[in-house]
């Protein structure tokens, strides 16, 4: 081990006295990456994989420098290509006491292991049904132990008894927790995607129209801001069809079986028929996204306006980072709080010192999200304009229009593929740049559906376009 | 010059492997080594 480290630190000492000889910038950093690879052989003898150190302080601060929001980031940094499942810790403890017991109640009580495959499915919770049951076991067979153990200690001087009921009250709680959660999950999952179901299937139709085709459409949306939640059905799709080799209708059937939306679940099934006689897609999803755009146009304002409303700010929410500001208001607000108090708790002025200290403390913070949701807006609203502009003219660097709000990143777009750097990644940045999530994905989504052979300029306007109808039918905004 | 230190860096960890217990200071020498390389390389990208 010794020699090995000692010839990679013996060749970056001849590299160092070789690197001012190195007449070019590049020969000069070649130089230095050979460098770099001999620290990683060092390392890698020594046992330690070759990363940089980086205090989570300091990664903050980049991360802050991509202006880049938390889940796309966690998106950008995971390993690309497809990664094991690993079961839960607490599904194989339970497996390793309970597995023969579990296997034994769904064979004595089959109807009941495929509702709570089905239900499992449904909910969007990857834990098997026999794992499941083997988790309502174990956690059911702990508390009852644990909770007739604490009882005893809590009712030594009345009745063993009592200490019974305790036992037997928590394993009933635990029981009514694992039956009632995954039904609850897959209500909320189901009414989300209702909801959503006509913006996905428009989506759909304009990742089409951009020319797009079979299961990378699907690999497409699996990338859009759609994922969120009909993402275990599009991985069960693309995975049946790249991993297990089924056909693409049979893929679609496979998924639909556990989806909780019923309406979704027929959509997959006419997808499947329409892919199975050969006709034509396009037509399909154009005919189907403009009858359900015309419905959710109908069904538009009332609570579901306050609804959208409350979805949006929760986005903001995610976007939100720490301003100086906020600290200002709070302190202000203590400070009125104390002075209300302390000094003038009998005084009329009182109430009305309240009310400053919580539109004091709230202000900022109210200010703030309103301005980002207005920035979101502008920037989204520019960006449909923009995507429209691109279609026309195929080229970054004959844009004319004036773009407001988005009008440094465009600069920055033009100035981009000027020198030569590809539309995709030039978009890519602009996304980012942008810290606008819904353009962020859409960016995505395009510059996937570009991967597999769609018009990146097509695209881009069909589903700015689609998503931008969304939004709007949405807030009813019209 | 951080090519000196580099270079300073590199000849350490020569200097280091002849010793017996050299795990953790060329571990050390190593994670600094390749923050001088890092830093060189920054100035000529």
């Amino acid at each position: 081990m010794s020699e090995k480290i000692r010839g990679a630190a013996q060749q970056i000492v001849s590299l160092s006295e070789r690197f001012d000889t190195q007449p070019t910038k590049r020969q000069k950093l070649a130089v230095l990456n050979a460098m770099l690879e001999h620290v990683s052989a060092i390392e890698n003898s020594l046992g330690k994989k070759g990363e940089i150190g980086v205090g989570a302080k300091e990664k903050q601060a980049l991360a802050d420098e991509l202006h880049i929001d938390k889940t796309h980031l966690r998106r950008a940094l995971s390993p690309v290509g497809r990664a094991a499942y690993e079961g839960n810790v607490y599904g194989k403890i339970a497996n390793l006491f309970f597995e023969p017991v579990s296997r034994l109640f769904l064979r004595l009580f089959p109807r009941v292991g495929r509702r709570t495959e089905r239900t499992l499915r449904g909910a969007g919770l990857r834990v098997l049904s026999l794992s499941y049951v083997s988790m309502v076991l174990f956690a059911c067979f702990v508390l009852l132990f644990v909770g007739t153990a604490v009882g005893a200690v809590l009712y030594y001087l009345y009745a063993y008894l009592w200490s019974l009921f305790v036992g037997v009250g928590l394993a009933v709680l635990a029981l009514s927790v694992f039956v009632f959660y995954p039904l609850l999950l897959r209500r909320r999952r189901r009414r989300a995607q209702d909801r959503e179901y006509p913006f996905v299937v428009t989506h759909l139709a304009a990742l089409a129209n951009g020319g797009a085709k079979q299961i990378d459409i699907f690999r497409a949306l699996a990338f859009s801001h759609h994922s969120s939640y009909i993402g275990t059905e599009l991985n069960m799709i693309i995975n049946d069809v790249a991993v297990l080799g089924r056909s693409l209708p049979d893929a679609l059937r496979h998924a639909a079986e556990g989806m909780s939306s019923t309406r979704m679940r027929q959509f997959l099934h006419e997808y499947a028929s329409v892919v199975e006689s050969r006709r034509d897609i396009r037509e399909f999803l154009n005919g189907k996204s403009s009858d359900l755009l015309k419905e959710a146009e109908r069904k538009t304002g009332g609570i579901r306006r306050y609804r959208n409303t409350y979805a949006d700010v929760r986005m903001l929410l995610s976007q939100l980072r720490f301003q100086w500001v906020f600290l200002v208001g709070i302190l202000g607000a203590i400070a009125l709080l104390i002075a209300a108090f302390g000094y003038l708790s009998a005084s009329m002025w009182f109430t009305p010192l309240l009310v400053v200290a919580t539109l004091v403390g709230w202000g900022p913070f109210v200010m703030v999200v309103y301005s980002m949701y207005r920035r979101n807006k502008q920037l989204e609203t520019h960006f449909f304009y923009l995507a429209q502009e691109l279609k026309r003219t195929r080229n970054p660097t004959k844009l004319q229009r004036q773009y407001g709000e988005l009008d440094p990143y465009v600069r920055k777009l033009m100035n981009q593929y000027r020198v030569g750097i590809p539309i995709e990644q030039t978009m890519t940045t602009f996304a980012r740049d942008t810290d606008n999530p819904l353009i962020q994905s859409l960016v995505a989504t395009v510059v996937e559906s570009k991967k597999h052979g769609a018009n990146f300029y097509d695209t881009l306007e069909q589903v700015t376009t689609s998503a931008i109808l969304a939004n709007v039918l949405k807030t009813d905004l019209r | 010059m951080s090519l000196d230190a580099i270079k300073l860096y590199a000849e350490a960890i020569v200097e280091s492997s002849y010793e017996k217990e050299h795990h953790e200071t060329i571990l050390k020498l190593t994670g600094t080594l390749r923050k001088k390389i890092l830093e060189e390389r920054s100035k000529h990208v």
